[in-house]
């Protein structure tokens, strides 16, 4: 090791060594002379003999140098040197080829940055390796379902997998502080949160067990975000009672954890009737694997006790299973499979971009020709040229990669703005990203350089050392590697083109969907009442003012209410119909429900099918009703009519309604979900806690969101608003997703399209330039233009058409991987592919018309002449 | 024992090699200094040709044996000084024995002892 340092240390001083040595030699020649003087010689003679006993000062130096030499080191500089030399000889050239190498590698970096910073990065969580997610499941209806709390506690007593379990109901809670109301992500734990998830405390404790007993509960475990924020980070928090819902609590500890957004922990309290509760599901619940314990293994402990539980309790527990998910699935499970793709797709390109660099260098090497050969002659090896023209390469792609790298840090922050509801965390590029980098380029160039390095030293000596030579063995071998090369690259080209014409079509697909509503204008706001509204009544009379407050702003066309958002959530429940026999607990049909306010149709422009909408006479009191959407009617109540029969959307307590209109479908869930049928109920006859006021406008609605905001607070001051969005917003976020990857996936189908493109030119350019002579010849004899240009584009032809059908049979078999991200859109849809080819035909064969036709304007005895 | 066989130039390499160690075992002193010295104490037998000196000297500096700087010499011109450095002198100790059992060898080969004995 300290030999290399040695030498390294050597290396970097030659320069002042040739100096000195020179210094050295002459104060010996200055000793030697004076000694020759001291003996008795004259200054001539001394000098003379001192020079001779010198000996051959070159050989000297030579040798000398030999000593401070490290030869590897020596010839890899020198063939960089040369490869700097060549780079700026065909400036051009060179330019295209570091344009291209810099946008493939940047690519690809920023892709292995996101991949590795999302999906590789360790979770916050200190124990997140072994923290799994436990979902009750009851397939086919329900694959994901939350936890029933008589369940969740058999599984604590009873498994022996985990260390620790816990449960979590998220919950918006309404802290009043200072007279300001605010409302806060919180959530009701059990006390065995903080050990199994493992949350850093700031100040203070958790909660102790006896404190998650109803009538003990009445603590708080605040985040530290929300302590410095609200609280101005006071250390004398701890013992502080405070509001939460109109109920007092002492703040017993602060603490920190990065995930979510849960301000405030209250705990769960689990009562009597929530431990024989095993059919209510509304918990989230995890465990904490033993050390040792796989995830399968406690499966299989699980599904055990829950077999169990099917035998005692067969009336709710019947079919229910579990399903375990690791805490990492949850965070990246989603967006794992797009950046995979991404992957692939960027590697496609770069792949691509070799071929193209190779094709361009096969062409530069012919120029060399000559130079190699005599190279070859005199004793090189084949192994030591070969060398040097991919030192040559490798240099060239790790300049394009410094060049790439700079440019990833433009495209990783466009990732970040553009895909951050998408990617669970921002992405910045780390040394490992410059590793990668540099790694990837040194592939790139010894890829791209391999062929024209193997190519260009093939023994054929004799050939290329003749003058002009215009062998026929050697060109026939170059040009059909090069069209080779140039096929590959259209086919390549032409699958990323086909994925991207399937993602754009599901795209727009999506895009032209009815949601069955009209959001524009509609803005939402939604609250929770605290448990300061204990009766139905209170909520009652609090939705009927804040209705009538905010139908007075002017610039509200319709204001109603529904106790769940419109768009993306619902209330799924079962269905009961009068006259029929309940079905057995695992056949229940599930729909949605929602309770609505008579505008609620008329905000949304929901059309009116038949029947009636509900009025100001559907109240508390009086009969009860019930409206159902269109799809429900025809699955439920085939050929006959649904208006007037009895259904019940309550399992449990059977109270028939009667059907009394038939709305159109909504996608309520997402454009690209199934309808699902759907139940109204008047909210007057069944009021919640929990509602989202949904408001027609007559102009940009968040011009009106204070206004409402102020209504809402007039009715009641301390009452906060959680949310105030354009209805039309959410619905385009809901397309994030798809648009982002579509657009990913069209950029680089784009880009793939120019590089093959351009190869195509260049290898129908060279072709012509080639055949310069030929065609001159022509032209001179009086061959018509027209017949000639096709003479030419026969070769661009072929090589197209015979792109195109490899590429279209890989597209083929590769865009079935694409099937899980197309909307209403096969992965072979055949309008797709032939539009796609089309396309590409099109541009290859202008990128082939485009030299052919110059070609042809060439003067005939230009042409003739060049050699 | 070195196992392997050196090859003659590496041979006589070596040998000028432990001349220079031995000469700066002395004290520091310039190019023109050693090969002067070389030369006076083998009584004029060992000729160091400058041609060989120089490369030697710096292979042995780059080797690290022996170090070198610019003083003034004695005559109050600079010169380039080499001296032994640790390394060198580890390395020095084990040339000279190779080659005090080397000159051994040598001399029971060309003066084998009298097999009677006397």
């Amino acid at each position: 090791m300290i030999f290399l340092f040695r030498k390294l240390g050597w290396l970097l001083r030659r320069r002042g060594r040739e100096a000195e040595l020179e210094e050295e030699l002459r104060s010996h020649l200055d000793e030697e002379t004076e000694e020759g003087q001291a003996a008795g010689l004259s200054r001539e003679e001394a000098a003379r003999r001192a020079h001779l006993e010198l000996g051959n000062v070159t050989l000297l130096k030579e040798d000398t140098r030999a000593t401070w030499s490290w030869r590897l080191w020596d010839e890899l500089v020198r063939d960089v040197r040369s490869a700097a030399g060549l780079l700026s000889r065909d400036i051009r050239v060179s330019i295209v080829i570091l344009c291209t190498l810099a946008l493939g590698i940047s690519a690809n970096t920023a892709v292995f940055s996101t991949v590795h910073g999302v999906l590789l990065k360790p979770l916050p969580m200190p124990n997140a390796d072994r923290l799994v997610l436990i979902n009750e499941t009851r397939l086919p209806e329900f694959p994901e379902f939350p936890t029933a709390s008589g369940n969740f506690l058999a599984w604590q007593q009873q498994s022996a997998s985990f260390e620790n379990m816990a449960a979590l109901v998220n919950q918006r809670l309404t802290l009043l502080e200072e007279g300001k109301p605010e409302s806060l992500e919180g959530a009701l734990v059990t006390a065995s949160f903080f050990p199994t998830v493992g949350i850093k405390l700031v100040l203070g404790r958790v909660f102790s067990p006896d404190e998650d007993h109803p009538g003990k509960s009445d603590v708080v475990v605040v985040s530290a975000r929300l302590w410095a924020r609200r609280f101005r980070s006071d250390p004398n928090i701890i013992g502080r009672v405070v509001n939460i819902d109109s109920r007092l609590r002492s703040v017993i500890g602060v603490a920190a954890i990065d995930l979510e957004d849960t301000d405030l922990w209250v705990p769960m309290a689990f009562d009597v009737a929530a431990q024989d509760n095993h059919g209510g599901h509304d918990l989230i619940t995890f465990g904490l694997l033993k050390r040792g314990t796989s995830i399968e293994a406690a499966a299989t402990d699980l599904k055990g006790i829950a077999r169990q539980l099917e035998a005692s309790h067969p009336d709710t527990n019947q079919g229910w299973s579990v399903l375990l998910t690791p805490m990492r699935e949850l965070v990246v499970g989603d967006v794992r499979p797009m950046l995979l793709l991404l992957w692939g797709v960027v590697s496609l390109v770069l792949l691509i971009m070799c071929a193209n660099i190779a094709n361009l260098l096969l062409i530069r090497s012919i120029s060399r020709r000559r130079d190699v050969a005599i190279r070859l002659a005199i004793g090189a090896t084949r192994l030591q040229i070969m060398r040097q023209l991919l030192a040559e390469s490798v240099s060239l792609a790790l300049v394009g990669g410094g060049a790439g790298i700079l440019l990833a840090y433009g495209e990783i922050r466009l990732l970040n703005t553009f895909g951050g509801d998408v990617l669970p965390s921002t992405v910045h590029l780390q040394l490992i990203d410059w590793v990668f980098t540099a790694v990837i380029s040194v592939v790139t160039g010894i890829l791209f350089g391999l062929i024209p390095a193997i190519e260009s030293t093939k023994p054929d000596l004799t050939e290329s050392l003749k003058d002009g030579s215009r062998s026929a063995s050697i060109g026939l071998r170059r040009r059909r590697l090069r069209s080779a090369l140039v096929v590959a690259e259209v086919s390549l080209s032409l699958v990323l083109l086909i994925g991207a014409g399937l993602m754009v079509r599901s795209f727009l697909k999506l895009s032209f969907v009815n949601p069955g509503f009209n959001a524009e204008n509609v803005l939402l706001a939604e609250l929770t009442l605290p448990e300061k509204y204990p009766q139905p009544d209170d909520a009652r009379r609090f939705i009927d003012r804040t209705l009538e407050e905010i139908s007075t702003l002017p610039g509200v066309t319709a204001a109603a209410v529904s106790h769940v958002p419109p768009f993306r959530g619902g209330d799924v429940r079962g269905v009961l119909f009068e006259g029929q026999p309940a079905p057995a607990h695992d056949e229940f049909l599930t729909v949605s429900h929602a309770a609505v306010s008579p505008e609620y149709f008329d905000a949304m422009e929901i059309p009116l099918k038949r029947g009636r909408v509900f009025t100001k006479q559907d109240r508390a009191g009086s009969t009860r009703v019930t409206i159902v959407s269109e799809t429900f009617a025809a699955r439920f109540f085939p050929g006959e009519e649904a208006i007037g029969k009895r259904i019940s959307p309550t399992v449990g307590t059977e109270s028939f309604r009667e059907i009394v209109g038939i709305v159109g479908d909504t996608k309520r869930y997402g454009l690209a979900a199934e309808t699902m049928e759907q139940v109204y109920e008047p909210i007057d006859q069944i009021p919640f806690p929990y509602m989202t006021f949904v408001v027609k406008t007559s102009t940009n609605p968040m011009l009106l969101a204070q206004g409402i905001e102020s209504r809402i607070q007039s009715v009641d001051r301390d009452q906060p608003v959680v949310a105030l969005r354009p209805l039309h917003q959410m619905v385009e976020e809901s397309k994030t997703p798809s648009r982002i990857t579509m657009l990913c996936l069209a950029v680089f189908a784009g880009v793939a399209l120019l590089i093959a493109a351009t190869g195509l030119y260049g290898v129908i350019a060279y072709s012509v330039s080639q055949r310069a002579r030929e065609i001159g010849l022509r032209m001179a004899l009086g061959a018509d233009r027209t017949h000639l240009l096709q003479l030419v584009l026969r070769e661009g032809v072929f090589l197209t058409a015979v792109g195109l059908v490899v590429g279209v049979s890989g597209a083929y078999g590769l865009t079935r991987l694409l099937q899980a991200w197309l909307f209403q859109t096969s992965a072979t849809d055949p309008a797709t592919y032939v539009g796609i080819s089309a396309i590409l035909a099109v541009v290859s064969l202008l990128a082939c018309y485009v030299p052919a036709r110059r070609a042809l304007g060439v003067d005939p005895v230009v042409a003739l002449r060049s050699e | 024992m070195d196992t392997k066989t050196p090859s003659r130039v590496e041979f006589l390499q070596g040998t000028l090699d432990l001349l220079i160690l031995r000469t700066l075992l002395a004290g520091p002193t310039h190019g023109h200094a050693v090969a002067k010295h070389i030369r006076r104490t083998s009584e004029e037998v060992l000729h160091v040709e400058t041609g060989s000196l120089y490369p030697a000297l710096h292979r042995l500096e780059a080797k690290g044996w022996i170090a070198a700087s610019w003083e003034l010499s004695d005559k109050g011109k600079r010169a380039r000084y080499y001296r032994l450095t640790p390394l060198g002198r580890k390395k020095l100790i084990k040339e000279q024995t190779k080659w005090e059992a080397f000159a051994r060898a040598m001399g029971s080969l060309l003066n084998p002892p009298d097999p009677a004995g006397q």
